[in-house]
């Protein structure tokens, strides 16, 4: 059984510096393998009692599991594994776990670069963003519910971004600029429900609600000249834009049915662990083998999804700067999930092995010269995107060698949360935060404002004492930094 | 295993809006919403599983719609809705799920639950609920999915009471 959480987490880990903490493998029984979190001193702190750490225990139990259990500074609870969580598990005996990817299949950001400046959107911003928010379907989206058909899925689950662009979402080489080219290979779509394809057929093309948004944004400092000049970046008050999204209702139909096959397969391979959310079953298993091919085709979906967004993101600019003759150039920097399972090869205590790398709220980090980055960026490095919240800044990194040895290559994937969604209601009741933000120069369109609220500033911790632990332990670098202009969200 | 047949006009009122601040006595059903940092969960009761059941749907409706938002406008419709579940917990999860599953390719906000069967393995019901119409807005937010996080079930001779959180 799961333990309680302890009051004093530094009373159970021990501290390697200032931003290294181990779980012992003695603190529960049945852990494989060591935990280590990266935080500083006052994240530890603020974690008393908190079941993020005890997770990171709990998924330590998982066979198969290599390394460490790890945990990035942007770790909070999350159902089985912890958000921020990574765990990377032997191909040939190890488990594969719904719980270690999460609902939302391939969430992720696509960072996309513009040839303006600040100034030429200035006067027309509002109108861009409402541009935005009428083409780009939030929430609930705009496309007419079609029971039965599935029209465009299978080509995503097949396909992913490169289906999308084929089928004039997008420029060929937006594909350069995408994880895996935008289609991770192994996606089987015949393991995708057709209750799934239901859910996700009339959602292609939208941002959902929650946490998920499209920001326009404008460079405010570069940290790294080389680096942003190989990713585009090339000066203060450059327009670029975020899109935070995913698979939307097709992976979490795929992750809910695949939860309830692996509490099944779990008895049949007599696996016990101390939480059922932690659900899993042998990689090589037929229910372990259907899961990574359903998964990995929902991924292909979601990278399908940022495509599409990304064009009517163009389409959206280029309508309402035509007026002024400007000409907006729209191009892809990067996109990379934070919630996905892959196939992998590193090295683990001195020899090379495939490994299936389970990254929940946890973002791929390459570094320069691995021949997973795409060529233009390969002298630097993949970049990193680590969005922050709507009313301070976000982060663009770039992976370090180091990450390659502690932690399979990744890093964080974002802020994390301060305040509960309810309690972030009660604390900006009879706020304006449109006009709040507005006052701060952020044009902000939303569905609904208990939404708004729930998304504020005041609802999240600082992304820059995450990013600042992740730069300290050496696993990513930052390279620039953004801050919003224009937010839509669902 | 579902069955959809159209019916007459939409007659539901207003979610119980009450229900949050009613101290639960036995016969009575109601739901209220529990904070969670990340997402929201529901507990909700009732004098039989059903009807806590019934009130843990319209909790999981007032996650997505706001507490405070009467039944939304649409087309009525009629649903026979089976699930099976080998526990408590299990059926919970899955009766929710399918709701939620219904909400995302229908359309459909139910309002009136008729409870043919809701006991391990199997849950039965005939629903009545509006269609949303394209547009329509979510002042709560999506639901990703049901989980197993602190679920509870606990069914007692007049009195059943419900735990869920939602992924939001």
């Amino acid at each position: 059984m799961s333990k309680n959480a302890p009051q004093n987490w530094r009373t159970v880990l021990r501290q390697h510096d200032d931003v290294r903490w181990e779980l012992p493998r003695d603190y529960q029984p049945g852990m494989r393998v060591p935990g280590l979190i990266f935080a500083d001193e006052a994240m530890i702190d603020s974690m008393a009692g908190d079941m993020a750490i005890q997770q990171v225990a709990n998924m330590a139990t998982l066979p198969g599991i290599v390394g460490h259990a790890l945990a990035m500074p942007d770790i909070h609870w999350g159902y089985g594994f912890p958000i921020g969580g990574v765990a990377a598990m032997r191909v040939e005996d190890g488990v594969v776990s719904p719980g270690g990817v999460g609902f939302d299949i391939n969430c992720g950001v696509r960072l996309l670069r513009t040839n303006l400046q600040q100034r030429d959107v200035k006067s027309c911003l509002p109108e861009i963003v409402n541009q935005l928010f009428r083409d780009v379907p939030t929430g609930l989206g705009r496309g007419k519910r079609r029971r039965g058909s599935t029209t465009g899925v299978d080509g995503a689950l097949a396909g992913g971004a490169r289906w999308a662009v084929e089928n004039g979402h997008g420029r060929p080489e937006d594909l350069d600029a995408i994880e895996a080219g935008g289609c991770l290979p192994g996606a089987d779509p015949e393991k995708v429900s057709h209750r799934a394809r239901q859910r996700g057929a009339p959602q292609l093309g939208s941002l959902g609600s929650g946490n998920h948004f499209l920001e326009v944004q404008a460079v405010e400092s570069i940290a790294d000249e080389k680096a942003a000049h190989a990713f585009g970046i090339t000066e203060h008050g450059q327009v670029m834009l975020s899109i935070h999204t995913g698979s939307r209702g097709l992976g979490h139909q795929v992750c809910q049915e695949y939860l309830n096959l692996m509490q099944r397969a779990m008895e049949h391979y007599r696996i016990s662990l101390p939480d059922r959310q932690l659900a899993c079953a042998p990689i090589q298993s037929p229910e372990g083998q259907a899961y990574l091919g359903a998964m990995t085709a929902a991924a292909n979906f979601a990278f399908a999804n940022r495509q599409a967004i990304t064009e009517r993101t163009r389409r959206a600019f280029q309508h309402v700067l035509r007026r002024s003759g400007t000409a907006p150039d729209i191009g892809v920097v990067y996109d990379v999930a934070h919630n996905i399972a892959k196939m992998e090869r590193h090295h683990v205590n001195g020899k090379e092995m495939e490994l299936c790398v389970h990254r929940k709220g946890a973002t791929r980090a390459l570094p320069a010269g691995d021949p997973e980055v795409p060529e233009k960026y390969r002298a630097v490095g993949q970049p990193v995107l680590i969005p922050g919240d709507m009313g301070r800044y976000s982060y663009i990194l770039v992976g370090q060698e180091l990450a390659r040895h502690e932690t399979f290559a990744s890093t964080c994937h974002g802020a994390g949360r301060a305040l509960s969604r309810g309690a972030a209601k009660r604390k900006l009741a009879g706020v304006d935060l449109a006009r709040v933000l507005r006052d701060k120069g952020i044009v902000v369109r939303a569905q609904s404002k208990a939404g708004l609220a729930e998304e504020a500033s005041e609802a999240y911790k600082d992304v820059r004492e995450v990013v600042d632990v992740v730069e300290r332990s050496g696993i990513a670098r930052v390279v620039a930094r953004v801050r919003p202009l224009g937010v839509i969200k669902g | 295993m579902r069955k959809r047949t159209s019916k007459g006009a939409c007659t539901t009122t207003a979610m119980d809006t009450e229900d949050k601040e009613r101290k639960p006595a036995a016969g009575d059903s109601g739901f209220a919403l529990l904070d969670h940092t990340a997402d929201v969960g529901v507990k909700a009761w009732g004098p039989t599983p059903g009807a806590a059941f019934a009130a843990a749907a319209r909790g999981m409706y007032a996650v997505m719609f706001g507490e405070h938002r009467a039944c939304p406008a649409g087309s009525p419709e009629e649903y026979r809705i089976a699930v099976s579940g080998d526990t408590w917990p299990d059926l919970l999860v899955n009766w929710l799920a399918e709701l939620l599953f219904l909400f995302s390719v229908d359309g459909l906000v139910a309002h009136s639950f008729n409870f043919v069967a809701c006991q391990p393995p199997e849950c039965v019901a005939m629903v009545s609920g509006t269609i949303l119409g394209d547009g329509a807005q979510l002042e709560g937010g999506e639901i990703k999915a049901v989980t197993y996080h602190h679920i509870a079930v606990d069914v007692r001779l007049e009195r059943t009471s419900v735990r869920v959180v939602f992924d939001i």
